[in-house]
């Protein structure tokens, strides 16, 4: 009878249930880092005052270990003398009953207990529970016991950090009459509270409830933009390499862990701290292209530099470091609002500062890579307009299904670019009138947006989780969405990922753009068929993988 | 922007010397483009141009912020130095962080 933890059990108590091992250094560190962020949780936070209390209440970690041992004692049965742990063979709630020991067996096992030092702490029909000295324990059974430590558990989520037991391969000699009156003893492993799934995950991988319509990550979103038959049918992005510029991504947030995302963080010039996201925005919005795509490569350029914020990376920089990393895709959710303000008057002409970016995104196309960007949120937004990029607008969904041209997000005609209409086709933005906080994302907790937004979002200033959207939201679904058709057929061009999304997009017929977006005043309306606000309408995923 | 005949490795290579013999340096390089970046004073006193600073702005309804930065006069003009390699130098204005 194996008396010392083999591997398998001595395994379960090293690797306790929660604290996935992380692949990447990046998480790690991010796991550490943002520890070391200040945490200011609201008292409005989910996980609240009581639960701190019930952890505070648990023994800590600093205790020594304790020389008492709290031993389970199983007893022979009538019948032949096996008891539950020498008969090895599973116990079955019909089997149990064969194994209740007479009274005399009882008795007088637990006088030689007695007799032997043990205290009794405990009685039940088949088993006893009794305490001892190491020491003693050690002379009763012949044995040797050695320290083990309980790893990989949270503070406070276990009832002690470190117990005796015999190592694999240590003596046991029980003393003889005690033997022959018993079925066995085992010293008990510390068990674990089960209370928190997600003990010390701060932030929450479960978003907030608000009380307004929103849409969630990832289900939500895919549900309206008709991903989960592509799921089911083994479409997810795999091998796909898709780059997202943006301000950070701190994947380390619990949901982004929880979900098991393959994604990276890579510095462009100027940039620090690749598990940071001061802002939060890249962070939040790549959620929409990971709920899309969820098994990409995803490479997240950060452009953001905390500590100094002026000397963070252009977009030019960050385009140039995406295309390193050879991608099949590049989600951008920034821009430059090529208007004069207040009037609205369209610029022209290109700024000879912005030519060198258009250079850049013109060559990455002709090289094959989809290149995804923002239409604005009312501004006259480039790269958006540039034509062979996608423009991504927005549609707004209501929670009866109804669908309306997203008077936040832009549509323009383009006085650059003769002849190029924005956006081609949309993803899911919310309206104006609720400063378009639609959709429930992920974001670093006391970052920018978490606090700031949290004015108005109905979340916690804190708690790790915002309800935003505009076009910057758009852009990374509609990527995700490309990396699907990617993935079916990694031969297609930009020009046939563009042309599938828009022969297959819902028409939109109703609502009107973001008016400071358009150059005559009045937001550009949606109608049957292409349109203004909407180009091609709502893009429907399945349908443009059907047709791949 | 460089062009289009040293948009390759090595033509990368020899901007990004020349660059750096202007005691430019070199940050990042794309398939058309190459990135650079110096001091504002510095650049200013090189290209003859004078910087507009920009401060960052604060989130807004309409977006997430604008990245503080330089906009600079749109006739940058190329020197000598770097007129066999480059079409056009731009100072890449602050970007707007869209929602």
């Amino acid at each position: 009878m194996a008396r010392t933890p083999n591997k398998q059990s001595s395994d379960k108590v090293n690797k306790q249930r929660s604290g996935k091992a992380s692949k990447k250094a990046t998480k790690k560190k991010g796991k550490k880092t943002q520890k070391s962020i200040q945490k200011k949780r609201s008292t409005k936070s989910r996980k609240g005052a009581q639960n701190k209390k019930t952890v505070m209440a648990r023994s800590p970690r600093s205790k020594p270990i304790s020389q008492t041992l709290k031993i389970a004692v199983t007893l022979p049965r009538p019948i032949d003398g096996l008891g539950p742990v020498r008969m090895a063979t599973r116990m079955t709630t019909q089997a149990a009953h064969h194994f209740i020991p007479e009274q005399q067996t009882i008795d007088n096992a637990l006088h030689e207990l007695e007799r032997l030092g043990f205290t009794i702490t405990g009685k039940g029909q088949l088993t006893f529970s009794v305490r001892g000295s190491r020491s003693n324990f050690e002379k009763v059974f012949g044995t040797k016991l050695s320290k083990y430590k309980v790893e990989n558990q949270p503070e406070g989520f276990c009832a002690v950090d470190s117990f005796y037991f015999p190592k694999p391969g240590a003596p046991w000699k029980p003393a003889a009459k005690l033997k022959s009156l018993i079925d066995d003893a085992y010293i008990q492993w510390p068990h674990i509270y089960m209370n928190d799934l997600f003990p010390s995950r701060d932030p929450s991988p479960i978003p907030p409830r608000v009380n307004y319509h929103h849409l969630r990550v990832p289900g939500d979103v895919n549900l309206l933009l008709n991903v989960p038959k592509i799921h089911r049918e083994g479409g997810s992005g795999v091998g796909v390499r898709v780059a997202m510029i943006d301000s950070g991504f701190a994947h380390g947030h619990a949901y982004f862990e929880r979900m098991g995302y393959n994604t990276s963080t890579v510095l462009a010039p100027g940039a620090t701290d690749a598990d940071l996201d001061g802002n939060s925005h890249g962070t939040g919005e790549s959620a929409n292209l990971l709920a899309i795509a969820p098994d990409v490569n995803f490479i997240g350029v950060k452009l953001d530099n905390e500590t100094d914020p002026n000397n963070g990376a252009t977009v030019l920089e960050g385009f140039q470091e995406a295309m390193r990393h050879s991608p099949q895709v590049i989600s951008v959710s920034l821009g430059f609002d090529l208007a004069d303000r207040p009037s609205g008057k369209h610029l022209t002409s290109l700024p000879n500062s912005l030519v060198a970016l258009e250079a850049e995104i013109e060559a990455a196309v002709a090289n094959g890579v989809v290149v995804v960007f923002a239409a604005g949120n009312g501004h006259v937004a480039f790269p958006g307009m540039m034509p062979d990029v996608i423009s991504a607008g927005g549609v707004y969904v209501h929670e009866d299904g109804a669908m309306r041209a997203s008077d936040y997000a832009s549509a323009f005609a383009s006085k650059i670019y003769p002849g190029r209409h924005v956006p081609d086709f949309c993803g899911l933005v919310g309206l104006a009138d609720n400063h378009a906080d639609y959709i429930m994302l992920p974001i670093q907790e006391q970052s920018e947006i978490d606090v700031g937004n949290s004015a108005h979002d109905g979340t916690s200033s804190g708690d790790g989780w915002g309800v935003f959207s505009g076009t910057s939201a758009a852009a990374p679904q509609l990527a995700g969405v490309c990396a699907l058709l990617l993935e079916r057929n990694p031969g297609l061009t930009p020009v046939e990922v563009k042309e599938l999304l828009r022969l297959t997009s819902i028409d939109v017929t109703t609502g009107n753009a973001n008016p400071a977006s358009n150059h005559n005043g009045g937001g550009l309306p949606a109608g049957i068929g292409p349109d203004s606000a909407t180009g091609m309408g709502l893009v429907d995923a399945h349908a443009a993988w059907k047709m791949v | 922007m460089l062009k289009k005949k040293f948009r390759n490795p090595e033509g990368i290579e020899k901007v990004k010397s020349a660059c750096e013999s202007l005691g430019l340096t070199a940050t990042a390089s794309g398939l058309a483009t190459l990135s650079v970046r110096t001091e504002a004073e510095y650049f200013e006193k090189i290209f003859g141009v004078v910087l507009e600073r920009k401060t960052r702005k604060e989130i807004s309804n309409r977006d997430f912020g604008e990245s503080g930065g330089f906009i600079a006069d749109e006739s940058i003009l190329i020197p000598e130095s770097l007129k066999k390699y480059v079409d056009n130098i731009s100072v890449e204005p602050p970007v707007t962080r869209l929602r």
